[in-house]
């Protein structure tokens, strides 16, 4: 009984512990993802960029979350915005990679890739 | 730029969507007036966008409110996300003085902490008291109660000289400890309060 009570505990804690793990793995990632996605010179509106982070990651974010990078990273320069006029009234605003956002995620890759190679072989070695 | 408003024909939906605008217009509204209109433009465009995937464009004025709802429920909380893009838009390098939009930015978030936390200590330590006082009065019966007699006394909690007079004026009797449960309940209830009011408020900048 009591085995299956710790049991129980030590595997509630333990997905606690992952689930807080994921979250910050996500959050950290998702500059890289965007830059990723705007890297390829297309431009995309807000609800549009949330969909391709969606679509290409598997990545479920909280919508309103990213809105609040996309100001961080127009504040360094990494991505630009302009509102373009519709034809149903309701304006869309676009964002674009800027020069130094192409170098930035340039260099964000090459770390990336460089860790992915390190945490494959020590996954690999246990 | 300054954000045209969805018109609803469905009367619950544009309840909702008023609710959600007025929130965000309430957040933003003491930013200035080009970053305050392009947050209110911004959320605005992704409620259109979102209703456009769902409805063709001649029937988005028509959208039932649980079509909405769901929009605005992934979108989140205007309190949470759009509090991050205030915060996000203030630290802008400024030509002028940087540290003082992200300083004084943050005295009311200060303000609201501090409040908090002094409501919170201040009905836990009353909780402890009433506690305390339940302990009090299976330990020493008479001792304990509320005596109160009109300009004579008015004593909550434990007599530290028992004199037979003020015995005489005990008002709750037995029914000390069930008030006292309820009061702590009460208290218990409160905490519980403050501290998700505490949560919604951001910890830093």
């Amino acid at each position: 009984m009591y085995y299956y009570v710790f049991c129980y505990i030590f595997t509630s804690m333990n997905k606690e512990f992952i689930d807080k793990w994921i979250s910050q793995l996500k959050k950290g990632s998702l500059s890289f993802v965007v830059l990723g996605i705007l890297a390829y010179d297309q431009e995309y509106y807000g609800y549009d960029l949330i969909q391709e982070v969606k679509k290409k990651t598997a990545i479920d974010i909280a919508e309103g979350t990213l809105y609040p990078l996309l100001i961080r990273l127009k504040n360094e320069g990494l991505v630009e915005s302009n509102w373009v006029p519709q034809e149903t009234g309701i304006p869309r605003k676009y964002y674009k990679i800027t020069k130094e956002g192409q170098s930035t995620f340039l260099e964000m890759r090459t770390y990336w890739t460089s860790l992915n190679q390190h945490l494959t072989t020590l996954t690999h070695a246990l | 730029m300054h954000y045209n408003q969805i018109p609803f024909t469905n009367r619950f939906s544009a309840r909702l969507y008023q609710d959600y605008m007025s929130t965000a217009t309430a957040l933003v509204k003491k930013l200035a007036l080009e970053q305050k209109q392009d947050i209110l433009c911004e959320i605005n465009s992704h409620i259109f966008e979102a209703l456009q995937q769902q409805l063709p464009p001649q029937l988005i004025h028509d959208a039932m409110p649980s079509q909405l709802q769901e929009i605005l429920d992934k979108l989140g909380l205007p309190e949470t996300f759009i509090k991050e893009m205030i915060l996000s838009t203030s630290i802008t390098p400024s030509i002028e003085s940087p540290r003082k939009s992200v300083s004084l930015l943050r005295v009311p978030i200060m303000l609201t902490q501090g409040i908090v936390n002094m409501i919170y200590y201040i009905i836990y330590t009353l909780m402890l008291i009433a506690v305390f006082l339940v302990v009090a009065k299976f330990i020493d019966p008479q001792g304990v109660g509320f005596f109160y007699a009109p300009n004579k006394f008015f004593i909550f909690g434990k007599l530290i000289l028992q004199h037979e007079e003020a015995l005489r004026y005990e008002q709750l009797g037995n029914y000390f400890i069930p008030a006292f449960l309820f009061i702590i309940s009460g208290l218990y209830y409160s905490s519980t309060l403050i501290l998700k009011l505490k949560k919604s408020i951001p910890h830093k900048l």
